[in-house]
């Protein structure tokens, strides 16, 4: 009988208008959640087997997804992550630096004990510019010392970061196994999954803020997620992701890797690398760049000790000694052309010459500072009031060309002035061009998240207007109800 | 399919990412207004960074040598003063000497001068600045010269002594008058003469070192600038005065006398010749002083230009910037408020 087909037809569109109206309201919802991905309602029509049309039928929920766009968003993320967290790091390190006017960097410091052992030298016998030169030469020291353990506190500071890293990324790897569950038995048993589905992507997404991954979905939205070096984080259960955190850091101290399943994958011996996340910015900051920067800083170090070192006067073959600047490794100077690794946390200045601890200012002027008892190592042995001779060679030391360490990426060959700005150029042309990577980078992974929430987010202006057609339809639908029941209360009374 | 399909939430999304970022800009351009500074000078320079450093380092080095040549030149002048008094006054003895040498009674007139001479000669070659004696060459903190006039003094004495072990009396002793011209000869060329000569000079007359002191006058110039009290014309003025002051001048036979003025003429000749050339190799030293001081003030513009280049900003261009930029900001302002008005809702 067709007014029962209508009657039942009219019943399945209301039960589906409510539908829409349901995902409607989700969707308004969602509209300001950044990981949520519009919803609409599956329909199909309900076919009898005579071939009558009797009606709508609710399949499921739909989502809107991109694919191709998630997964360059998931690899930009990543790696700007990792420039992120090496921009950081080289923002701290730059502060050993400071503002070229503030005159705070070793080098600039360089440059002060050059000016005061010119304001010495004219006039040697001034107690009170020689006790300028100390002061700047402890300066310098100072200096050194400082960047020194700025350098390993970075180091130290990504170590923990690490430490975080890795927790937070066996956190999210926990939750994924969850959600990967639900969403296996959901597609099995035909569940609406798809709320399910935004939260994996979006613990997807944060997982590859940590490290870099590339994700393959198999059968029932089953998902498998490998770093981006090839290592399985994660296939039906988390692998375990381990580190042993450091917790103080010299210049000789090398930092854990990091292990996925047993297999390192980020520090010094990793053989399965990752290349993007934080914790490959982590560990590149850690083992690579503070590291060279301390190298350069040791060299620096090594370099004004061999500048300052004291020879053989008496015509012996006495080796040199370290003199105004020392180190624990004194009386030798440490070997020349050859990285001394820690220096600029060891150096020091020479006691012997330092009244407050003992010393003789004189010392300065006449030399004799790595043994004030050893007469052959004194430059003016009867005491000379006017004698210039050593500062004139210190500055000529200063910027004579010496053979510098090659593996710490500057010049060689170079004056230590020369070497040590060309430290400093170093440091600030990496900072920059790490800000610029990273401009460029945040630009990608804005446009990324923005066409991907153009493409699967919700517009609520749409949603609006969808609502009103549903209004339309559910209200025809009513209207068709009781007009079919109008029909068979006429239907009836004549029957009666 | 959807075209020109936007999500509300990228809308909102992107005003706030626009508003942040230009706020960020406007924020920069002022900190630069007001200092005149880039903002970031290590971020803006980058590489270039240590080269402002270095220029920097270089531009205070330069001036500190300025500023000590201002010393060094100053050292020159006073030397220069002190050697000029020394000669005007060695050539007015000469004068004297040369005016006197055939007159009777002239013995106690230049006794007096050469004992004024001395002092002058003493007290110039003491000259002290800064707590530094000038021709002391490198011991600067000794006084060069013994005082010849004070009795106990280590040159009066080893002279007394001299005197008394040639002729077996004093100086003032009335017995001078027999002294032979030969005598007399043997003793101002023996004896006499020695006492002027090292090593007994650098016991008895001069603490001195025959090391100059060197000064840096530009970064790779280094300069004697110093005349040591052991020069060999001072020698000679010592000498000259201490013959015509002390060898009982006035009791002398006036042959004798004769012979000693000869002998101071021609000394004194030869000492005159010598200081003058002193007094060039300090005027020597005292214009390339000035020299390399001009060159250095030339040097420390052009770093302080090149400073300025590397670390200024524009304030011209930064001003239009940032009024550019808070334009553009207000703009964005009023544009978003309006956005987030523009809804279906406020139409249905």
């Amino acid at each position: 009988m067709s007014l029962s087909v209508a009657l039942q037809v009219a019943q399945s569109a209301l039960a589906a208008r409510q539908t829409e109206t349901s995902t409607v309201s989700r969707n308004i919802a969602g509209a300001q959640d950044a990981g949520y991905s519009r919803k609409s309602v599956l329909l199909s029509t309900v076919i009898s087997e005579s071939g009558q049309t009797s009606g709508l039928q609710v399949e499921g929920i739909g989502r809107v997804t991109d694919d191709a766009l998630y997964a360059s968003l998931l690899q930009s993320t990543a790696v700007g992550t990792s420039q992120e967290a090496i921009l950081e790091g080289l923002e701290v390190l730059a502060e050993t630096i400071g503002d070229t006017e503030l005159e705070m960097s070793p080098s600039a410091l360089l440059g002060d004990l050059k000016t005061a052992l010119q304001n010495a030298a004219a006039d040697p016998n001034d107690t009170i510019l020689a006790q300028d030169l100390l002061s700047t030469a402890s300066d310098l020291v100072t200096s050194l010392n400082e960047s020194s353990e700025a350098v390993q506190d970075v180091r130290a500071d990504a170590d923990a970061d690490i430490a975080d890293s890795v927790d937070s990324i066996n956190e999210l790897l926990g939750q994924l196994e969850d959600l990967n569950t639900i969403i296996v038995r959901g597609n099995q048993s035909g569940n609406d999954i798809t709320d399910a589905l935004d939260s994996r992507d979006q613990v997807l997404l944060a997982l590859s803020e940590e490290i870099g991954i590339t994700t393959l979905t198999r059968t029932d939205g089953d998902v498998v997620v490998y770093t981006d070096g090839g290592v399985t984080l994660f296939e039906t259960t988390a692998r375990e992701v381990s580190f042993e955190p450091t917790n103080t850091f010299f210049a000789t101290t090398t930092g854990n890797s990091v292990y996925v399943d047993g297999v390192p994958v980020a520090g010094v011996d990793a053989i399965m690398p990752t290349t993007s996340g934080r914790l490959y910015g982590l560990t590149e900051l850690r083992d690579e760049i503070a590291p060279t920067y301390q190298s350069q800083l040791d060299e620096i170090a090594r370099g004004l000790i061999e500048s300052f070192a004291e020879a053989d006067q008496s015509g012996g073959a006495g080796s040199d000694q370290a003199g105004l600047f020392t180190w624990s490794g004194a009386p030798a100077v440490p070997a020349t052309s050859t990285l001394s690794s820690g220096l600029a946390a060891d150096i020091q200045i020479n006691a012997n010459a330092d009244p407050d601890q003992g010393g003789n200012l004189d010392l300065l002027r006449d030399g004799g500072i790595s043994d004030p008892l050893d007469p052959d190592y004194d430059y003016n042995p009867t005491d000379l009031a006017g004698y210039t001779g050593r500062y004139q060679d210190f500055l000529d030391a200063l910027d004579e060309p010496r053979v510098f360490d090659a593996g710490v990426e500057l010049d060689p060959t170079d004056t230590l002035t020369g070497f040590a700005s060309s430290s400093v150029g170093w440091l600030e042309s990496n900072r920059q061009s790490a800000t610029s990577d990273l401009e460029v980078q945040s630009v990608i992974v804005s446009r990324t998240a923005e066409s991907l929430a153009n493409t699967t987010g919700v517009n609520i202006d749409e949603e609006m207007t969808l609502l009103l057609d549903i209004e339309r339809a559910y209200a025809a639908a009513a209207k068709l109800i009781s007009a079919v029941d109008n029909m068979l209360d006429d239907l009836l009374a004549s029957a009666s | 399919m959807k075209t020109t399909y936007i999500s509300t939430i990228s809308m909102s999304d992107s005003a706030r990412t626009q508003m942040m970022k230009q706020a960020n800009t406007v924020n920069t351009l002022q900190i630069e207004l007001s200092s005149g500074r880039k903002a970031d000078v290590g971020l803006d320079l980058g590489s270039r960074t240590g080269e402002a450093v270095t220029l920097r380092s270089e531009f205070y080095y330069l001036h500190s040598i300025i500023d000590t040549n201002a010393l060094t030149a100053s050292r020159l002048d006073i030397s220069q003063a002190a050697l000029s008094d020394i000669r005007t006054n060695s050539e007015e003895f000469l004068a004297s000497l040369v005016a006197v040498r055939d007159s009777d009674g002239a013995a106690s007139v230049t006794q007096a001068e050469a004992e004024g001479g001395m002092q002058l000669l003493i007290s110039r070659l003491n000259t002290q600045l800064n707590g530094s004696y000038l021709f002391a060459g490198l011991n600067t903190d000794e006084v060069p010269v013994a005082d010849y006039t004070d009795v106990a003094s280590s040159n009066k004495v080893a002279a007394d002594a001299a005197f008394l072990a040639e002729f077996g009396f004093a100086q003032d002793d009335p017995a001078v008058a027999g002294i032979t011209v030969a005598q007399m000869d043997t003793y101002l060329t023996g004896n006499f003469a020695n006492m002027f000569a090292d090593p007994a000079w650098g016991t008895n007359w001069s603490t001195a070192s025959d090391l100059e002191v060197e000064s840096r006058i530009s970064t790779s110039e280094v300069l004697s600038t110093s005349v040591s009290a052991n020069e060999d014309a001072f020698r000679e003025l010592a000498q000259v005065y201490t013959m015509m002051s002390d060898l009982g001048n006035v009791n002398l036979d006036s042959e004798v006398f004769k012979t000693v003025v000869d002998k101071a003429i021609s000394m004194l000749g030869s000492a005159i010749a010598s200081v003058t050339s002193l007094q060039g190799e300090i005027g020597v030293a005292q214009e390339r002083v000035s020299q390399a001081s001009g060159r250095l003030s030339i040097q420390t513009d052009i770093l302080n230009e090149r400073v300025n280049a590397l670390e200024n900003v524009d304030l011209e261009e930064t001003s239009v910037r940032l009024n550019t930029a808070i334009t553009q900001l207000e703009t964005t302002y009023a544009i978003s408020a309006r956005i987030q008005q523009l809804s279906i809702i406020n139409y249905l």
